[in-house]
């Protein structure tokens, strides 16, 4: 096997190309980097790599005495544009103004390692995804633009207490999340009075107020553990917030999350492949709504 | 790229080499040619040295590797040094964006967003985090070579034998005249009619092994063929969770307090499922057989927890 002479050029060429792609750094950083190798470089040497680097197409950028490379080492296709530009489109309408500049500035990290051609063709791709039909509700999206701008500052910092006002009964909760549908968005929180998750359609909160105190909780909701069986034993994805044990023939499943209306009605089309276990209260108020669904067509 | 003045010859070819790389596999010869048609290398660029090259990138932190003889003996970036990191905030964000457009969007594009995202988490540096961003649930499981070959197949309603992984009796084989592909309850399943079956068939794109053969002009009627059930149900109208009807639904009446809905269903079992879906939402059914099913079921699960 060839050994490698680390003093060679294309080496230090590569090596100075990975430390300023990850960082910005000065070049007494760049010479201290290769001394800690025990490579040792005039300052003079940088400067010619620095012109091979530019020439191989290296967006060398300074930013306060020190340099940064964008190197192009991600090459899009045409289909990653409009898929990008969708998915643009897509964080714009369903995120908060900061969640949005988040991803704006993973667009940059991105970018830095594009040549700049796909820079200015995603440009043009984005603004014709604007022009074009999405799979959003336009009218939706802006209905619920200022719900989700306000809920979005208490789901991304620590889990904040809030109160609402939702179908004239006051609650007072913990953002969790949002629930995304075709024509609505719901909020799942944390209900801290009766402690449970619960579903808040966004359209019928008519009041929020934040109420000065951290929730202390970092698990909300009680979890429920079922089993699931049958064909369900080896089909059965895990949603968000569920963890699963494959057990002989049966699979065990544990969620934290969902409200529980929600789990419960989803339990029920799984029929006689899913029981639930634990805790016992939810076993017996799955089977009260049972009995509660048979004797609403006169069954008991 | 072009070599000015002032610049390392070795260091550019190098850089040369590893752009051409990034942008897709490359066999030696295809290399040494690609570097033959640059005017800056003058000298013809020997195997020796291309060899050279390659080793110094494997030193210095890219992972090269030859595709073998199946894949023309090219030379393939597997893993480069050149990363970007993300912030807990912009990974949140992301991630609860891909969760919407798996709620949202049609699997074509989903289907897109993941090679998107493929693509990208190669230079993501943590680990953990590449692993959050390709978490795309049922997506993961899907071949997508052979859910590409079904959807040219659905265009043209084409016949095809399928291997089968059914979750309670294993591999089989299925003669299918191909329907449609459909995207439900963020699930993908390929329905269709076949001679073995009665109705319409509905099998999950995830437990297709194989597409065995495709015939040529067949087609495959169900074994028993009925047209499409008409069930009216009808539900409150709930102040917690959005109704979205189906594509086989039409609400015909809605007030302030319920919602009647005609489906007009091809598959029993999944129409079963939507009625238990409804819980205490549901006032009423009007389909005779339905009913009887449900209330069928209701009281078999009645049973499990009371013996228990």
């Amino acid at each position: 096997m060839t050994k490698i002479k680390s003093l060679s050029t294309p080496y230090k060429i590569i090596k100075i190309l990975n430390i300023m792609t990850k960082n910005p750094v000065s070049i007494d950083e760049i010479l201290s980097t290769f001394e800690n190798e025990g490579i040792f470089i005039e300052r003079e040497t940088i400067s010619k790599y620095f012109a091979t680097l530019r020439n191989a197409g290296c967006n060398i950028q300074k930013k306060r005495n020190k340099f940064y490379i964008n190197f192009p080492a991600l090459h899009f296709s045409q289909c990653d544009f409009s898929t990008l530009a969708e998915f643009q489109k897509t964080i714009s309408a369903l995120n908060s103004k900061n969640n949005y500049s988040y991803f704006l500035k993973f667009l940059d990290k991105l970018f830095a390692l594009c040549p700049k051609s796909d820079i200015d063709n995603y440009n043009i791709a984005y603004k014709k995804c604007l022009t074009e039909k999405s799979f959003l509700d336009e009218k939706t999206v802006e209905k619920y633009k200022n719900k989700i701008e306000i809920f979005s500052e208490f789901i991304n910092n620590t889990p904040q207490k809030v109160k609402i006002i939702y179908e004239e009964k006051r609650y007072n909760i913990t953002p969790l999340n949002f629930r995304y549908y075709k024509n609505s968005i719901s909020l799942l929180a944390y209900d801290n009075n009766k402690n449970v998750n619960k579903n808040f359609l966004l359209d019928k909160i008519t009041s929020i107020t934040r109420i000065p105190s951290i929730s202390a909780n970092t698990e909300f909701g009680l979890a429920t553990t079922f089993k699931l069986k049958g064909r369900l034993k080896n089909t059965y994805i895990l949603k968000e917030g569920e963890t699963g044990m494959a057990r002989g023939d049966y699979m065990l499943v544990t969620n934290k999350t969902e409200d529980k209306n929600e789990l419960f009605n989803r339990l029920l089309k799984y029929g006689t492949n899913c029981e639930i276990l634990y805790p016992k209260s939810d076993r017996e108020n799955f089977l009260n709504l049972i009995k509660r669904l048979r004797a609403g067509f006169g069954q008991f | 790229m072009e070599l000015k003045q002032k610049a390392s010859l070795t260091g550019f070819r190098i850089l040369f080499v590893l752009d051409v790389l990034f942008k897709k596999p490359m066999s030696k010869n295809e290399l040494l040619e690609e570097l033959a048609l640059n005017s800056d290398f003058r000298r013809k660029v020997t195997k020796e040295t291309l060899r050279l090259d390659i080793s110094t990138l494997k030193s210095a932190g890219f992972k090269i590797e030859n595709t073998g003889k199946s894949g023309g003996y090219k030379y393939k970036i597997k893993r480069s040094p050149i990363k970007f990191k993300l912030t807990k905030y912009e990974l949140k964000t992301l991630i609860s964006t891909r969760d919407a457009i798996l709620k949202l969007a049609s699997w074509e594009y989903i289907i897109k967003l993941y090679g998107f995202f493929q693509k990208i988490s190669e230079f993501i540096e943590d680990e953990t985090q590449k692993n959050e961003l390709m978490h795309f649930g049922y997506f993961v499981n899907v071949d997508f070579e052979i859910l590409k070959t079904l959807n040219a197949l659905v265009k043209r309603k084409k016949s095809v034998l399928l291997l089968y992984k059914s979750p309670l009796t294993g591999k089989k084989e299925i003669l299918i005249t191909l329907k449609e592909i459909k995207y439900s309850d963020m699930k993908l399943y390929i329905t269709g009619t076949s001679p073995d079956y009665p109705n319409i068939m509905v099998l999950r794109v995830d437990n297709i092994l194989k597409i065995l053969k495709i015939l040529s002009c067949e087609n495959y009627p169900a074994k028993i063929q009925n047209t499409p059930q008409k069930m009216i149900y009808k539900i409150k109208t709930d102040t917690r969770t959005y109704f979205e009807p189906l594509k086989t639904e039409k609400i015909i009446k809605k007030n302030k307090t319920c919602i009647t809905i005609e489906n007009k269903y091809e598959n029993e079992f999944m129409a079963l499922q939507r009625l238990l879906n409804q819980g205490e939402n549901l006032l009423d059914i009007k389909n005779t057989k339905m009913k009887e099913k449900y209330l069928e079921t209701l009281k078999n699960m009645q049973k499990i927890y009371e013996e228990n």
